[in-house]
């Protein structure tokens, strides 16, 4: 045995190696093959429904395409652009657009959290608060608004009536004077409890025993949250932040219900959105090449925000990990 | 000690947000893409006379399910066998997708005003020769509502000539709905059923019926559709030889207008004055439903809204419409001026790049002028498009026999042709009215006085005409 391994080795080993080699080569192929099939139906679809549709509308909007006129349309260049800048309307709704984030994004971001962290604690019936705190979220944003429509109603609604009792005759305009008030009501109620579940998967993440040495070595609730619980959560937070921003950016939906649902509505003027005037750029004055230069200009902005953010996040996201290495 | 090495395996925290950071803005920017490149209309293929169907043939109806029912298309399709008829929920996203895929449907469902921009850019199929040779529809049976759907020429000479569509039925629409009781209970006198009032009889019978309770509206006095605000101007102007544009209608003559401002400013002291519905006094709803909640005294929204205040009134209103309490009024006159035409005229067209001409005018022909139009004619919710078909429309009882005997009269003033300006879209609202909601709201709060609405109204509706003018090409 001895003398027959001593006397093949030699070859042996060489050929071995190769043979290590190849194989290895073949499953990484096979491994990319996998891969690539795997992400293929993705890959198609967002090549054909995404890239593609991108393209082109990126070629609109240099033109003055309106959806009629194929054989007529004609190149504008950058002028599409340019008229951006001189649209007082189109800079109004990117100033309400801007507000509306600047309110709705840190109520629904602090009260999501804050549902959570009340429900990660050892409270009686948790799933049924779990439960009640989610429900908004599921219901139609159709049904949900015109249900808050009939409640802020000036002069029939619920709010006013109880105002009333104090005041006779109380007639606020919540969904005029008030719209953006109003508006991040309705977005926080019914979205705060998808923010809670995330949230909440996130504080069941955090290691017990890391609280448990905290609370050994002398630390508060306070302490405890404010230098564990916070941290741990900050990838969390940030990830909420970035998506946050980007939905209120988009927000269109419920000004458009607010205002009666209807494609040609006009919403409140204070909640007269950007994505709006978009919608009735396109739809309503048929310009969809000036439309679209403006939907590119909220992804610029959108991408220099998010870049923004991410920017921040060395100096306020703890990783657990040593980014060092990942590096 | 040990080195730590960078782990390509597992994908780090860090990588995964930025991962979902660049998943999440992905989604800002599919929310820019367009729709794919249009296709080329094909030339109109007129084809003459209705021709037995071909196997097989699809035909794309865009209609409403109430307006063209499942019931309907079976029966249909039972004695048709060969053509399918899909129909396919009016929606505007998904008509400007198809026609830009080269596949609109075949047959359109839309209101005169938004006609003539179509035939500015050739989309409807001439259907006059269908028509010369068709035993079922016949030109001197076209109630007058037809008129916005036939042209001598170009967009410009709408009224007369060449067949290009139909009414599926219509009203004239500047009739008014009045709640008698609410009148009485104001102490006011009740109106003609057969003389009509002004338009200043009218607001200031909404301004003696407005209750308020304390800062809120207990009841509004009068109110109208918004989005057919410009309509209704274009109408009125039009009886005092006036328009709200210039003759080719290339540009807006409002502010130095002085018929033009008047009208405009009817509608807006009715909502200064809290009278109607605007945004500083809103409505939870619409102003039909208001009024069939018994919330508001007196509404504008013509014959159409006799099938719908039937069906949509609450308990309170419902016994008030049996005994007569409810009552359709003659449309007002506009300075004297009595007119009383439709400015829905809700009908369809066939569009010219059909592949199935033939097939789609006899479905077009069946809904117009077969079953789907009898019924619409004895539903009571609109004239029919034939006159033939007047005598189908309901009379009996004390509810329809009022609104019949309001309804006879109104028809005598119904022929006019009003002209829409070609190069803005016409939809509901219009350009027009969808700027003057759009910038009432700062007028009526002080923000802008009415004079500066009026030279923004203008400066913004000029705007939209010429990228109308430069998308023509005209």
């Amino acid at each position: 045995m001895a003398n027959t391994l001593q006397t093949t080795s030699p070859t042996y080993a060489p050929k071995t190696n190769k043979q290590f080699g190849l194989r290895l080569r073949s499953r990484r192929s096979s491994r990319q093959l996998a891969f690539y099939a795997m992400i293929s139906p993705w890959l198609i679809g967002f090549l054909l429904l995404g890239v593609i549709p991108l393209i082109v509308g990126l070629l609109a909007s240099f033109t003055n395409y309106d959806g009629l006129n194929v054989d007529a349309f004609k190149w504008l260049g950058m002028r599409n652009y340019s008229r951006v800048f001189q649209d007082s309307e189109a800079l109004y709704a990117f100033q309400r657009t801007m507000l509306w984030s600047a309110l709705n994004v840190p109520i629904w971001l602090i009260l999501s959290f804050t549902l959570a962290l009340i429900l990660n604690q050892g409270i009686r019936a948790r799933g049924f608060f779990r439960t009640l705190f989610y429900l908004p979220s599921i219901i139609p944003a159709v049904g949900a608004v015109w249900a808050w429509r009939l409640l802020l109603d000036p002069n029939n609604g619920v709010v006013n009536a109880i105002i009333s009792i104090f005041r006779p005759g109380t007639a606020v305009m919540w969904t005029t004077d008030y719209a953006l008030q109003s508006l991040t009501m309705i977005a926080v109620w019914q979205g705060a409890g998808v923010g809670m579940v995330i949230f909440l998967a996130g504080l069941q993440g955090i290691p017990r025993e890391l609280e448990e040495a905290a609370f050994l070595d002398g630390a508060t609730t306070l302490q405890s949250f404010r230098h564990i619980t916070i941290p741990l959560m900050t990838p969390v937070i940030f990830f909420q932040l970035v998506l946050a921003i980007i939905g209120s950016l988009q927000q269109f939906a419920l000004p458009m219900l607010l205002a009666g649902g209807r494609m040609g509505s006009v919403p409140p003027r204070a909640a007269y959105f950007f994505v709006v005037h978009v919608m009735r750029q396109i739809f309503t004055f048929s310009r969809f090449g000036y439309g679209l230069a403006l939907l590119w200009m909220l992804f610029v902005v959108v991408v220099v925000l998010t870049i923004i953010v991410f920017g921040s996040s060395r100096f306020w996201v703890h990783y657990e990990v040593d980014i060092a290495g990942d590096k | 000690m040990k080195e730590k090495l960078p782990n390509r395996d597992h994908l780090s925290r860090r990588a995964f947000m930025r991962l979902a950071g660049i998943s999440a803005a992905g989604s800002v920017l599919v929310a820019c893409a367009a729709p794919a490149a249009p296709a080329q209309p094909a030339p109109a293929a007129n084809a003459g006379a209705a021709a037995p169907a071909a196997a097989g043939v699809n035909i794309d109806y865009m209609m409403n399910d109430a307006e063209l029912t499942d019931k309907e298309i079976e029966q249909f399709q039972g004695e048709n066998a060969g053509i399918k008829i899909t129909r396919i929920v009016p929606d505007a996203t998904k008509y400007f997708a198809a026609l830009a895929a080269g596949t609109p449907p075949d047959i359109l469902r839309l209101q005169a005003p938004e006609f003539p921009l179509l035939l500015a850019r050739k989309i409807p199929l001439n259907l006059q020769s269908f028509i010369d040779t068709s035993s079922v529809i016949k030109v001197d049976d076209l109630a007058s509502a037809n008129n916005y759907y036939r042209s001598s020429g170009g967009a410009l000479d709408i009224g007369a000539g060449d067949v290009y569509g139909m009414v599926k039925d219509w009203s004239p629409d500047e009739t008014i709905w009045a709640n008698l009781d609410a009148i009485e209970e104001a102490g006011l006198p009740a109106p003609s059923l057969t003389e009509p009032m002004t338009y200043e009889d009218v607001k200031a019978y909404g301004e003696k019926l407005l209750k308020m309770n304390g800062d809120r509206v207990a009841q509004r006095g009068f109110d109208t559709n918004m989005p057919w605000v410009e309509r209704f101007w274009t109408v009125w102007l039009e009886g005092q030889d006036s328009s709200l544009f210039t003759k080719d209608f290339k540009k807006m003559d409002l502010v130095e207008n002085e018929k033009a401002k008047a009208a405009v400013k009817y509608h807006y002291d009715l909502a200064a004055s809290k009278v109607s519905s605007s945004p500083i006094s809103p409505s939870p709803s619409w102003p039909g439903q208001d009024f069939a909640n018994g919330e508001l005294a007196i509404v504008q929204y013509g014959f159409w809204f006799s099938g719908g205040v039937t069906l949509w009134a609450n308990d309170k209103i419902k016994p008030k419409i049996d005994a007569g309490r409810i009552v359709m009024l003659p449309s007002p006159t506009w300075q004297g001026v009595r007119r009383g035409p439709t400015i829905t005229a809700t009908g369809s067209i066939v569009t010219g790049v059909t592949k199935h001409p033939n097939e789609a005018y006899k479905v077009f022909e069946w809904y117009n002028a077969k079953e789907p139009a009898l019924n619409r004619a004895a539903s009571g919710w609109g004239v029919p498009g034939l006159k033939s078909m007047f005598d189908k429309i309901p009379k009996e009882g004390t509810y329809r026999s009022q609104v019949w005997s309001v309804l006879e009269k109104e028809m005598t003033f119904a022929d006019t042709t009003v002209k829409f300006n070609p190069y803005l879209q016409g939809g509901e609202p219009g350009v027009v009215a969808s700027l003057f909601i759009q910038f009432y709201e700062q007028a009526l709060k002080g923000e802008m006085t009415f004079d500066e609405l009026l030279q923004k109204l203008e400066s913004e509706t000029n705007v939209a005409i010429q990228d109308g003018i430069d998308r023509i090409g005209a």
